[in-house]
């Protein structure tokens, strides 16, 4: 069976080797450059190679979390890409040391001591984050899971940058209060 | 529950950016994402899987230029040891057998420890499974049935390393397999007692421990090491001076190493090895690690186990050239077809590449390839197109592994799906330009 855009999904959920092939042979220039924006400033084309390896094994894994009816798989993929690039550039960086989820609980002002409250938070975290209206989930995941610029999530959603700063700043108070009450209601 | 790969559905990422930079990945490096691909994905008749285990100190990475087999297959293509499972049923190879033959059940799921082997470089574990549910559904979703969280305890102390596996599938409910754990410089005693604590199958916890005790006095007897204590110096491929010692090479019918201590820091991605034995025959690496945190690195090279232990080596330090960060294109295409035979391609001042013959059956096309050069097995690595200039890949249950015929080391086979042989195709390799081998440096070394 010849391997196209319209059957890849269902040949990668059915794992289909000829599909593993073929997100190599479709994707790799583009993944490459998105990896490369990140990390080239190492100028270690090995390190570029294993992030690009971990996203197509990645992509392949977790084929049944993508969602056609959200997105395309280019897009999909496009964001595991940027999203793995930015993990691999804090693991090899020396200030600093932490995922991005790790980074939420910066930016939300915790602090963590408990690795196992650390690991159950994140999970309360994926579905607060799950549960925010469309616009402002996006506006959050562009900026702290994929790193975009406030003016190019303003661009790219035809909003003004005061718009998005203003649902970042809502949806990081939101998440916070939420968080502290499930901690107050001993869910986490 | 939602986890990261759900919410970047809705990241809506906007790819235009990145359309015009001026990158292509070359055909090779597409063929080689591709097997490393598939190496990790299960398909009909291939059950390999690479899981990184654990590592704290040490980096595990495989080279730029480690040519296809990265894992340990099956002992049965091993000349030395044609069985690691007959071998020890038979004879009783390790320890106290019977003790890890217990079986333990737990969450549906029976675990039963076979054997154990160990040389200097790895130590291998092989374990089977079995299940109500169906094994091949299993296999086809993550790490299953490795277990990245196992805990591996060698004298009451935990064992922090890098590791691979390779399954195979009995029938619907049972699987066997072998973990295998790179124990390069953990200094293990000939004698000992080991602990595995499964601790997760198929992402369900459970209680599968085992205690037994293992000894390799009788592997211990069929490892060799070599003194080397030799200097090497050079410059990587962004102009640094290396300075290294070559320190040991171990070989025993399982594994073999190159022990190096680098007196300066080192990049795997600027520069490397290859070794070649006193036939020109390309030991077949394996992996690399490399101990960061000493104030020296240690760096092993990992290879396959050889067919025999070689009488001299000799050590080609490599430099990778640069091209601000991204990958030189290295890549060529023969002008002629496979349909004049033989078919020459050079490989710049590295060698030449030699298609032999092709053999058109009818479920499959078998090309037969040798190489010449400074890094024959290096050399061998090929990509297959069509009249049209479209990639045609290996057969999906190619075992990566080129070399057919242990008496024959520099003649290799790759298996593609039926072709027309009345149509054009045309072969690509690699002319090298993106390398340079540093043969005024290189090291040759009697072994005794």
């Amino acid at each position: 069976m010849k391997i196209t855009e319209d059957n890849l999904v269902t040949q990668l959920v059915n794992k289909n080797p000829k599909a593993a092939d073929y997100i190599v042979e479709t994707y790799s220039n583009l993944l490459y450059k998105i990896i490369y924006s990140v990390l080239g400033v190492y100028k270690d084309p090995q390190l570029i190679e294993e992030c690009l390896n971990d996203v197509f094994l990645s992509s392949w894994n977790n084929i049944n979390k993508f969602s056609k009816d959200k997105c395309k798989f280019k897009s999909w993929i496009s964001a595991i890409a940027k999203y793995k690039a930015i993990d691999y550039k804090r693991k090899f960086s020396k200030n600093k040391e932490l995922n991005p989820l790790d980074d939420q609980f910066e930016i939300l002002n915790y602090s963590t001591e408990d690795e196992i409250l650390k690991a159950e938070r994140k999970t309360e975290l994926i579905e607060l984050i799950n549960n925010m209206n469309k616009i402002d989930k996006t506006i959050f995941l562009k900026k702290y899971f994929i790193d975009e610029s406030v003016k190019k999530i303003a661009s790219d959603l035809n909003l003004t940058i005061t718009n998005v700063n203003t649902r970042l700043c809502r949806g990081r108070k939101l998440l916070k209060e939420k968080l502290i009450l499930l901690e107050e209601r001993g869910v986490i | 529950m939602k986890d990261i790969y759900d919410l970047l559905n809705d990241v809506d990422f906007n790819t235009n950016d990145y359309e015009n930079m001026n990158i292509n990945v070359d055909d090779l490096t597409k063929k080689r994402l591709k097997k490393n691909l598939r190496k990790n994905i299960v398909t009909k008749n291939k059950h390999k899987k690479k899981i990184l285990i654990a590592s704290l100190s040490a980096l595990c990475v495989t080279g730029l230029l480690i040519p296809k087999e990265s894992y340990v297959t099956f002992a049965e293509k091993t000349p030395v040891i044609s069985s690691i499972f007959e071998n020890f049923r038979d004879s009783g190879y390790l320890g106290d057998y019977k003790s890890y033959g217990q079986e333990v059940t737990d969450k549906g799921f029976s675990v039963k420890i076979n054997e154990v082997i160990l040389d200097d470089n790895k130590l291998n574990f092989a374990y089977t499974i079995k299940t109500n549910k169906n094994m091949n559904d299993l296999c086809k979703i993550g790490a299953f049935p490795f277990c990245p969280d196992q805990i591996i305890k060698i004298n009451n102390t935990r064992l922090n390393v890098c590791g691979g596996g390779t399954y195979k599938i009995l029938d619907d409910h049972t699987v066997k397999c072998i973990s295998s754990l790179e124990i390069v410089g953990k200094k293990i005693p000939s004698r000992f007692t080991m602990s595995v604590d499964l601790k997760k199958l198929n992402n369900v916890k459970g209680n599968w421990k085992f205690a037994f005790n293992v000894e390799k006095s009788k592997i211990e007897k069929q490892i060799k090491k070599f003194d080397i204590n030799k200097n090497i110096s050079f410059k990587d491929g962004v102009n640094k001076n290396i300075k290294v010692t070559l320190k040991s090479f171990n070989i025993s019918p399982i594994s073999a190493a190159l022990n190096i201590k680098c007196h300066t820091p080192i990049n795997v991605s600027y520069c490397g090895f290859i070794v070649t034995d006193e036939n020109n025959t390309q030991l077949q690496q394996t992996g690399c690690s490399v101990n960061g945190l000493l104030a020296e690195p240690e760096m092993n090279l990992m290879f396959t186990s050889q067919y025999k232990v070689p009488k001299k080596l000799k050590i080609i330090p490599y430099k990778i050239l640069q091209n601000d960060g991204m990958l030189v294109n290295s890549h060529i295409k023969s002008k002629s077809t496979l349909s004049t035979l033989p078919l020459k391609i050079n490989q710049g001042k590295v060698g030449s590449l030699t298609v032999k013959n092709v053999e058109f059956k009818d479920t499959k096309t078998i090309i037969n390839y040798t190489t010449e050069g400074i890094a024959p097995l290096s050399q061998a690595d090929i990509v297959l197109y069509d009249e049209k200039g479209k990639t045609i890949s290996p057969n999906a249950d190619n075992d990566f592994n080129l070399r057919k015929n242990a008496n024959n080391p520099n003649e290799y086979t790759e298996e593609f799906p039926k072709l027309d042989k009345n149509k054009k195709y045309y072969i690509g390799t690699s002319d090298f330009s993106n390398i340079y081998f540093d043969e005024a440096n290189k090291l040759e070394v009697n072994l005794k």
